[in-house]
């Protein structure tokens, strides 16, 4: 029964036994001496620490990304913000005198703060700090940093806030912050905590996984008064991703100052590749207000505003489009060979479809004029002629072609407009009414400056960018250029282009003032009539009440030859396109001639 | 030899009264916690006396109902456990919940001694029965790992490892392995998903987690640095009752010791742990056949490996990887399995010839 060498007896066996023994006895006293040196020779050390100090872990937030423009210039970079907190615990039985003197020292009701004291201190463990005051200005930080020398447990946390170079004039292209929604924390399981602040809307909302930055840490060994006595272990943050935007900082301020007092939409974009270069939309929201979470009266206030300044008018705002919309019927009666350029239509100045009369705006009519003609004075009987002979279908087809009743694919929230739809019967009336923008077809600003791109870059259908990168990878990747090539004739839209130029450079064209030697511009006015009511009839355009005023549009680019922009107006009551919308677009053209020098 | 299994079976006990008065001390609010654990002590005890009566040839021949019956038990927990701390780890029985993993570690000690009687060679290990071994270690480890219960199957593995080493491992084979998983190592790190990854990063580093681990293993340094030599006497730990430190009746039991009864307390506790190793590695050597003596090695390997990590952890020399210190923890599976070890180790004494004890 003996198992030779292993037999039990067996020397090597127990070598190797009482070798285990052996090392087991020496991590034992490894573990002795590590206790030594911790309950012996750093005793006072931890002895301190676990009686009359506390130690306190901090989370240190990061910065967020930065936001640049496309020359570098800093749009958002991040302020200090300074919380006002007490530690229970701390303060003990001076908790409510604290809370008295801080608010009476702030200028702050001191009663309801008691009452939610007493409240939160019910629920909450006395080392969790309660929240005196957010944001504290920096005179008031003075002031209670020599208060910390009289009440103990005061406590001051510091994170860094988003600060935005101009507080309006980007508000509705970078979106809004705010703090995280509940729903938003169980969808983003374990990437926030509760109270962390997160893009809402736009750019730091597309962007919020670069911007955000990652977490860190400290842990600080602190006296009964608050103050720092060591630092035991850090982890510093990490500042987010900077994101540089296709905007031009400086066009973007001149678009957004020319829209003061008016209601409206500036947008301008390189027609080539989408290249948003401003994005100007007024009424506005002040985008400080949300960087620590907006406060609920406040948020009220904006909702309740009748001028709706947290609505994205660029995007989501829905208009006629007015006589913007004729090159487009114009290209699809060429296209489909209904029409020739060179053959002329009459225009007595009204038409008569059914048993209704169909105006012109022009009363006097214009007489013979080609199509050319038409679309330079854009005139309405000539479209009402095009809409029929088009069609609901051949129009559907069209307009949708140039993206008309679907999204841009824009990174912001949009939406998709109106055109004609293929399975109701619409009148002849309804359908020659569309002919010159009105009835049943909306358009977003971004939409239609889209498919005029379309016609002055050849006929390709780009997608409105804004990211140009995230730190030095290429924004391609986050926000791609997309180009569709239209299945339109070149002739065609060369043929549109240079009505388009007949618009403001031509003898008859309705933008006809604003042409000047120094800058090459082409483009299409447009007014969309707003419902009037029956007694403001017969009162001229500049004597009703603004909000009666039909809206003013234009679309222009620069220069005829391979545009390099296009901008769009539209401005809200403003009038007449030619007037009210047009010469904003020929001031920000000559701004960007300017900042290209 | 009666006489060394009851010494062995008092220092057992007396390590587990103690843990329960220090849980008392720790957990005066929850009474509860102590009662329980004072409940498993009597069951674990009263079993290991029953154990150490049963002829371990009997052990012998049931090892593969044995090990088939732990990997369906981790199966089913894998399929309807209980969830606890983002694990599945646990089954219920009635009103007892237990952990069929901390059984897997007696199932492998067992499997692998008994591989070990029938295969052993003079000149060691060959690469066939390695393998083998290998496979009957990592079938169980591989199901525990699945709940997710990293800390216990790496102990499986350890013991397993272990065991192959002193029962003969070639130092060649040894210096194989070893480049084995430093080749392996990076090429599994790419094939592993991020959580995986996270998990292990963490493991490796804890105070990548702030407000987690890193905290515990401060708050356990000062726990048992503010101890001093003589402690800050029975229930006054500040730390502890504070409720600054974490886990502090099961894992980290051994800090609140510490606090409360500074370094006297805790030599006197080493030295419990010290005799008690002590008494079971000398059974090996009266042990009649080799099954005997690798099951006594692998139990004592268990103990050794778990009393390290747990100390190592808690004093802050080794990441925090949730292993209970044997018999002072308050937990009744580790509780039972720590006593069924000394009872299936101290049968071994047994001499199934005579009838008599060795």
């Amino acid at each position: 029964m003996l198992f030779h060498p292993h037999n039990p007896e067996h020397p090597a066996f127990r070598r190797k036994v009482n070798f285990l023994y052996v090392i087991f006895c020496g991590l034992l006293g490894i573990i002795l001496f590590r206790l030594v040196y911790l309950q012996v020779i750093q005793y006072e050390r931890w002895w301190r620490l676990s009686e009359k100090n506390r130690i306190r872990n901090e989370t240190l937030y990061p910065e967020r990304g930065y936001i640049y423009d496309r020359n570098g210039k800093i749009i958002g970079d991040n302020r200090p913000s300074f919380d006002l907190h007490i530690i229970p615990d701390e303060c003990k039985e001076r908790c409510l005198y604290a809370i008295q003197r801080l608010s009476s020292i702030l200028g702050i009701d001191s009663s309801s703060l008691e009452v939610s004291y007493k409240e939160w201190i019910k629920i909450h463990s006395p080392f969790e700090p309660f929240l005196i005051k957010k944001d504290l200005p920096y005179e008031s930080l003075i002031k209670v940093e020599v208060e910390r020398l009289f009440i103990p447990g005061i406590y001051i946390s510091q994170i860094p806030v988003r600060r935005y170079k101009h507080d309006f004039a980007f508000s509705h292209l970078l979106g809004h912050l705010g703090e995280i929604s509940e729903t938003e924390l169980k969808i983003l399981k374990g990437k926030y905590a509760l109270g962390d602040i997160i893009g809402k809307t736009g750019i730091e909302a597309v962007a919020e996984d670069f911007l955000r930055g990652e977490k860190g840490w400290e842990q600080i060994e602190v006296d009964a008064f608050g103050r720092k006595v060591e630092l035991l272990n850090i982890k510093r943050p990490v500042r987010g991703s900077g994101v540089y935007l296709t905007l031009d900082m400086e066009l973007q301020e001149f678009a957004y100052s020319l829209l003061e007092g008016k209601s409206g939409v500036i947008i301008a974009m390189n027609p080539k590749n989408g290249e948003i270069l401003a994005y100007a939309v007024n009424p506005s929201f002040q985008a400080s207000d949300f960087v620590r979470g907006i406060e609920k009266a406040k948020w009220q206030e904006y909702l309740s505003d009748e001028k709706a300044p947290l609505f994205n008018r660029g995007s989501y705002a829905l208009y006629p489009p007015g006589s913007t919309i004729k090159p487009f019927f114009a290209i699809a009666a060429l296209e489909e060979k209904l029409i020739n350029p060179s053959s002329k239509t009459n225009c007595p100045g009204f038409l008569w479809i059914g048993n209704r009369k169909f105006r012109c705006w022009k009363k006097e009519g214009h007489g013979r004029i080609s199509l050319i003609e038409a679309i330079a004075a854009s005139c309405d009987v000539y479209f009402y002629r095009v809409a029929l002979l088009l069609g609901k279908e051949r129009i559907t087809k069209y307009l949708s072609l140039f993206g008309f009743g679907r999204e841009t694919g824009i990174v912001l929230e949009e939406r998709k407009g109106l055109i004609p739809l293929l399975q109701n019967n619409y009148t002849p009336g309804e359908i020659a009414n569309v002919g010159i923008g009105q009835g049943h077809i909306l358009v977003t600003p971004i939409q239609l400056l889209r498919a005029y791109a379309a016609i002055v870059n050849g006929g390709y259908l780009v997608r409105p960018r804004f990211i140009m990168k995230i730190s030095e990878k290429d924004g391609a990747q986050f926000d791609p250029p997309s180009i569709e090539k239209l299945p339109i004739k070149e002739s065609t839209l060369e043929i549109i282009k240079k009505a388009l130029f007949e618009v403001v450079n031509g003898k008859m064209g309705t933008a006809r003032w604003l042409k000047s030697p120094a800058i090459e511009m082409g483009g299409k006015t447009g007014t969309a009539q707003v419902v009037k009511l029956e007694k403001y009839k017969f009162y001229r355009e500049e004597d009703l009440p603004e909000k009666y005023r039909d809206h003013a549009l234009f679309v222009g680019f620069s220069p005829y030859k391979e545009p390099e922009i296009i901008v769009i107006a539209v401005i809200e009551h403003g009038g007449h396109g030619s007037t009210g919308a047009a010469p904003l677009v020929k001031k920000v053209i000559e701004k960007y001639y300017e900042l290209k020098k | 030899m009666k006489r060394e299994f009851y010494i062995i079976l008092f220092t057992a006990v007396l390590i587990s009264v103690i843990g329960i008065i220090n849980i008392y001390s720790t957990t005066h609010l929850f009474s509860s916690h102590s009662l329980r654990q004072t409940q498993w002590l009597l069951i674990s005890a009263i079993t290991a006396v029953i154990l150490f009566h049963i002829d371990y040839l009997r052990v012998y021949n049931m090892r593969w109902i044995l090990y088939f019956f732990t990997l369906v038990l981790l199966l089913m927990v894998d399929i309807v456990g209980i969830e606890g701390g983002g694990a599945r780890r646990w089954l219920k029985l009635g009103g007892w919940s237990f952990q069929p993993s901390e059984f897997a570690k007696l199932t492998i000690i067992i499997i692998l001694s008994s591989f070990i009687d029938q295969k052993w060679k003079p000149e060691g290990w060959n690469t066939i029965d390695l393998i083998k071994m290998f496979l009957l270690i990592f079938l169980p480890a591989g199901l525990v790992v699945l709940q997710p219960d990293l800390g216990t199957a790496g102990i499986i593995m350890l013991i397993g490892f272990f065991l192959m080493v002193i029962s003969g491992m070639r130092l060649k084979t040894l210096f194989y392995i070893f480049l084995f998983f430093l080749i392996t190592l990076p090429v599994m790190w790419r094939f592993m998903l991020d959580y995986q990854k996270a998990r292990i990063v963490s493991f490796l580093n804890p105070y990548s987690d702030p407000l987690g681990k890193g905290y515990h293993i401060l708050q356990s340094i000062i726990a048992i640095g503010s101890g001093g030599i003589g402690g800050k006497g029975f229930g006054r730990g500040t730390q502890s009752v504070l409720k600054f430190l974490p886990s502090r009746h099961t894992d980290f039991a051994f800090s609140v010791w510490c606090e409360e009864h500074g370094l006297i307390g805790a030599v006197f506790l080493l030295g419990l742990y010290a005799v008690l190793i002590f008494m079971l590695l000398r059974i090996s050597f009266y042990a009649k056949r080799r099954f005997g003596s690798f099951l006594v090695i692998g139990i004592v390997i268990m103990l050794m490996v778990e009393i390290t990590i747990n100390l190592f952890m808690v004093s802050g020399m080794f990441p925090v990887v949730g292993v209970p210190l044997p018999f002072f923890s308050y937990g009744g599976s580790s509780l039972l399995v720590s006593f069924m070890g000394i009872g299936i180790a101290s049968s071994v004494m047994w001499d199934r010839i005579t009838g008599r004890f060795v």
